[in-house]
């Protein structure tokens, strides 16, 4: 701790679970004591999270540590000084200008208004899980360790993204601004847990960062065979029913489509993960709110047969395509009708009270059994601020709680289905490496390296060769 | 809020603008110092800016308020009161208070939504009270909607250091916040009895067990209190309230063993204001109504030599409004504002700092600005002349019940020679006060200046051409009158003196001329008549005569005039009303005099 004081402006590299969280926040409560506050960035909100509730666990509160993310801070300074920023932005943020966003931070930061802010503010400045930043990111980290002390901290193995054009910032340049503070490396999360696995990721850290192939004979990890074959999915789901009960499961896919598949096949024992700008809830929102009523009612069930097990199998693929053809659809069986009802009454009211209607009215449908509860209750609800307020359309709705969920931080399942990219900094019990054959060497580390009790591994053979 | 901690100036009102609040429908000013001093006449609204501000930077969670608040009684329409403060301090400025929330006040003084480079950083905080009567405070930004707005807690506003000192300055004798005490009835019942021969035990055992910070402030005070000559307190120190035993705040400071509530209103005011001073350091705004109040003038001089010490070093900011003329003449010209009402609109003008004709004007006639007409006199002379001449219309308007010129608020004044009497006439004018100059129409120098006077609204009101007063009176007088105004100038300035002057007018060898009796010095005849009142005109005026100056060119010099006073030009008026009924016929002076009556009594 009083390295890292010591040596500001610098850089701590830290592996997977070794503490980096808990550094944090001792460094924070360490500023805390000295009545300095601490300004922490990160990149999700879930990393926000988890660096609140520890720091709360150490005492600390918010009067004395702001923790945000990035884009998150970027764009309430922005939207405080337009002209400062030289940027006039919309009360939401649109995040695919996130961008823009942090190049006018960048801008705002440098002024003297802000710069006095931030001298009066803070006496530290900790950016962490800096191997996600990209290069507008790292400019306005840059531009914030001109007046106040900033230590970074990051893995450069665990650097995913999907940003396309976005490049991230690369570790060398980084240590050219923030010189590395080298800080002896305990595996901190495995400690009383699964200590062989801890140690074990340490030591493969230096294959994997050299793209070598490593091997798992002997490793502390539980290795399945999976083949290319119609038994795959049947494999996985094994896998994931054969978790121990009483621990947090994390199952993790390769591509979106893959876990929507494996959730699908968990029958909602597994809760599936959307990335944060909810994409499938806002393209179906703009349907909505395009409003052409036979388009919104086949919409609604497709929809409804992506969140859900029970609904594909209640109203046939024949079905859905007669209301998209804006023909009424109506079933004999009892338990059905309503379903059939309520989604032929959006061919005459496409609102987004009445597509509420029909949504509510298919969980009701017998086996009806959600597995993507975060995009069906979005959606459920931004359905409803739009009913309530006609100003309001369903995809601002929609943006404006998964904003929201940014800025609290969303609650994980106990089981959950995702992706490398999406649980960065997340921890589990145990994780279930549903395709291992497919990642690349960070996601390889990243999947590897989320929980502490025990992991699974599925791949055609006991050598894993990153792409 | 330590000051060593920055090298920041305390906090400062830059600007305040008040909506519908009692005698205000509405209000703009904007100012620049650190010293205000709001003047004008009564119901000028000058006490409700110093309400308004007060309660806006309020640090009380919840002032009272009743629809007499509003303007006109109507509660329809919100109070809305925003005062924007610069000079933050670093606990107001920081990210989780309300840095995010400041604006920017240009240099031309128009507000900036951000604070960019070249503009103040200032924060604009909002009071609103609408049909509810629950005041809400905001931090808001130019240009954004009205319910926009940052929340701003009391405890922020307290940050902010505002003080105000009005009637209830006993309030800060006492180790309390503001809060009157439960008095103790005097009720002679048993009960009664007992609670004060209690009391009366633990007022002398609280003496005893003051703990020692609060002895250490009241010693603070003592040292304080004696810079702004409050009195030479023997001792300072706490004690119980012997008005009171229930209050929540019952100690209060005494002397020795007398409760300070005891002492002078002018003490205790200034004795409020070193407290005040103690408490905010780290700097802070004072507001104070009508400073004079309580004091004798040497006590208020002080206290605002003191004030304005202070605010030249930027400790402070002080507000205050006066009507006496004494705190006028003890600041400067710059230091001072003119509060004007009409019909809800109050204005609040600064007098110009750069002009130095104003400041000579404030000196020399510090109660213009209290008034609500200013009547100038070119010189001491007219200045005289027209005081005199409103004595004796308000002796006349003041048997008849009329209003007289003291009611009508006018204010008369010396300007100080032609072209700055002009100037200063311009001022006032420019300042919202409707004036008037009486100025010599001898000198065509200062045409142009006429001319500019005039377009700022400026009533001019000049003698016949080529003429000042003195020609005025010289060719306009009776034989009878022409002896007494030689035999003032003789009074004035004795005897040979003033023939050696005539004689050298009337081209005369010196000791030709003999007597007091004018009409002695000149053969008799019209045109001689004429050429002696000619001389006598000039001779007044202090003309020197040709051969004498230096050049072709006439000069005057004020050392040989006859009347340069003000109580010359007073006996000037007196001669006129003792002649007036045989003035020759050629006399501008009713003509003269009829202007001036309109202006001051109107009509």
């Amino acid at each position: 701790m009083v390295k890292i004081c010591e040596s500001l402006p610098c850089s701590i590299e830290l592996p997977a679970g070794a503490g980096k969280t808990q550094l944090i926040a001792e460094l924070a409560n360490d500023y805390r004591h000295r009545e300095h506050r601490t300004l922490i960035l990160t990149h999700t909100h879930a990393g926000v999270d988890a660096l609140r509730r520890r720091i709360r666990d150490l005492g600390g509160s918010s009067k004395w540590t702001t923790v945000r993310t990035i884009d998150g801070w970027c764009f309430d300074l922005i939207k405080h000084f337009p002209e400062l920023a030289n940027l006039e932005v919309k009360p939401e943020p649109n995040w695919m200008e996130a961008d823009k966003y942090r190049l006018a931070a960048e801008r705002a930061v440098r002024t003297r208004a802000v710069r006095r802010m931030l001298e009066v503010s803070y006496g530290l400045i900790a950016v962490d899980e800096y191997q996600d930043c990209v290069l507008t990111q790292h400019r306005v980290v840059v531009a914030l360790h001109e007046v106040v002390p900033t230590a970074v901290f990051g893995d450069p193995l665990q650097g995913l993204f999907d940003f396309g054009d976005n490049q991230p910032v690369g570790w060398g340049d980084v240590l050219e601004l923030f010189p590395p503070c080298e800080l002896p490396i305990k595996a901190w999360r495995w400690v009383g847990q699964n200590e062989d696995l801890g140690r074990w990721l340490l030591e493969i850290r230096p294959a994997l960062k050299s793209g070598e192939a490593i091997s798992l004979e002997g490793a502390p990890v539980q290795w399945r065979c999976i083949k290319d074959s119609e038994r795959r999915v049947h494999t996985q789901s094994t896998a994931c029913f054969d978790q121990p009960e009483g621990g947090s499961v994390v199952a993790l896919g390769h591509m979106p489509h893959d876990c929507r598949m494996a959730a699908a096949k968990l029958n909602g024992s597994y809760s599936m993960m959307e990335e944060l700008e909810g994409k499938r809830m806002l393209e179906f929102a703009e349907i909505v709110d395009v409003g052409d009523a036979s388009v919104v009612a086949q919409a609604t069930v497709e929809f409804a047969c992506e969140c859900a097990v029970g609904v594909a199998e209640s109203i046939e693929k024949r079905k859905r395509k007669r209301l998209g053809q804006g023909k009424s659809i109506s079933s004999r069986k009892m338990e059905l009708s309503n379903a059939h009802l309520k989604l032929s009454a959006l061919l005459e009211d496409s609102s987004p009270g009445a597509v509420r209607l029909a949504l509510r009215e298919l969980a009701r449908l017998p086996r009806f059994l959600l597995f993507r509860h975060e995009a069906w209750s979005c959606t459920i609800d931004a359905l409803t601020h739009a009913s309530v307020d006609p100003q309001l359309n369903v995809a601002t709705a929609v943006r404006r709680l998964r904003n929201h969920d940014r800025v609290i931080g969303r609650r994980a399942a106990k089981r959950t289905v995702s992706r490398p990219l999406l649980v960065k900094g997340l921890e589990y019990d145990y994780a279930v490496l549903l395709d291992a054959d497919h990642y690349n060497a960070a996601e390889l580390y990243v999947a590897l390296s989320r929980s502490c009790r025990g992991v699974s591994v599925l791949s055609a053979a006991p050598i894993l060769s990153p792409a | 809020m330590d000051r060593s901690q920055g090298d920041n100036a305390p906090v400062k009102i830059r600007s305040v603008s008040i909506q519908n609040f009692r005698g205000i429908k509405n209000c703009e000013w904007k100012l620049d110092r650190r010293l205000a001093c709001l003047v004008g006449p009564g119901d000028s609204t000058k006490t409700t800016i110093l309400e308004a501000i007060g309660l806006t930077l309020s640090r009380s969670y919840r002032p009272r308020f009743g629809d007499a608040d509003f303007h006109r009684c109507n509660t329809e329409e919100p109070i809305k009161i925003e005062v924007a403060v610069a000079e933050l301090p670093d606990a107001l400025i920081a990210e989780q208070s309300l840095g995010k929330d400041r604006s920017g006040i240009g240099p031309n003084g128009s507000f900036q939504h951000d604070p960019q480079e070249g503009t103040e950083e200032c924060l604009i905080v909002r009071m609103v009270v609408d049909q509810t009567l629950e005041p809400r405070w905001t931090v808001v930004r130019p240009e954004e909607g009205t319910d926009e707005g940052k929340p701003i807690s009391a405890a922020q506003r307290r940050a902010l250091g505002f003080f105000r000192l009005g009637e209830d300055s006993d309030s800060h004798l006492r180790w309390g916040r503001g809060s009157a005490l439960n008095e103790v009835s005097e009720d002679t019942d048993e009960a009664g009895g007992v609670v004060l021969a209690a009391h009366r035990e633990a007022r002398i055992a609280a003496f005893d067990a003051i703990p020692s910070q609060l002895q250490e402030a009241a010693g603070r005070v003592q040292k304080a209190s004696r810079k702004l000559g409050a009195g030479p307190y023997r001792a300072l120190r706490p004690g119980l309230d012997p008005a009171g035993s229930s209050g929540r705040f019952p100690l209060l400071l005494h002397d020795e063993v007398i409760p300070l509530t005891s002492q002078g209103l002018g003490t205790r005011r200034l004795t409020g204001i070193a407290i005040q001073e103690q408490a905010v350091v780290g700097g802070s705004i004072i507001a104070v109504d009508e400073i004079e109040h309580g004091l004798d003038p040497h006590r208020l001089c002080h206290l605002l030599r003191y004030l304005k010490a202070a605010t030249k070093r930027e400790d402070l900011q002080v507000i205050l409004t006066t009507h006496a003329p004494v705190t006028i003449a003890a600041l400067e010209a710059a230091d001072i504002c003119v509060v004007r009402s009409e019909a809800g609109k109050t204005t609040v003008a600064a007098v110009p700092s750069d002009l130095d004709e104003v400041q000579g004007a404030v000196r020399h006639a510090p109660s213009a600005l209290l008034g609500r007409r200013v009547l100038i006199g070119e010189g001491a002379t007219e200045a005289g002349f027209i005081r005199r001449l409103c004595g004796y219309g308000d002796e006349r308007r003041g048997a008849l019940d009329e209003p007289t010129s003291i009611t009508a608020g006018v204010e008369i004044v010396n300007g100080g020679g032609g072209d700055q009497a002009l100037q200063r006439a311009i001022v006032f004018s420019k300042l919202g006060y409707p004036s008037a100059v009486l100025v010599d129409n001898d000198d065509s120098e200062i045409d142009a200046r006429v001319a500019e006077a005039e377009n700022a609204g400026v009533v001019i009101v000049r003698w016949s051409s080529g003429r000042a007063i003195e020609d005025e009176f010289a060719h306009s007088l009776s034989a009878a009158g022409l002896r007494e105004f030689v035999a003032l100038g003789i009074g004035n300035r004795g005897e040979e003196s003033i023939r050696a002057q005539v004689e050298a007018q009337l081209g005369k060898a010196p000791g030709d001329l003999e007597g007091v009796d004018p009409f002695t010095w000149t053969e008799e005849g019209a045109d001689e008549e004429e050429a002696l009142r000619m001389a006598l005109a000039a001779a007044a005026k202090g003309t020197k005569a040709k051969g004498e100056g230096r050049g072709e060119e006439a000069r005057r010099e004020e050392r040989s005039a006859w009347f340069k006073r003000e109580d010359h030009g007073e006996r000037l008026a007196e001669l006129w009303r003792a002649h007036h009924a045989e003035m020759r016929e050629e006399s501008a002076l009713p003509e003269v005099l009829e202007k001036i009556k309109a202006f001051v009594y109107g009509g």
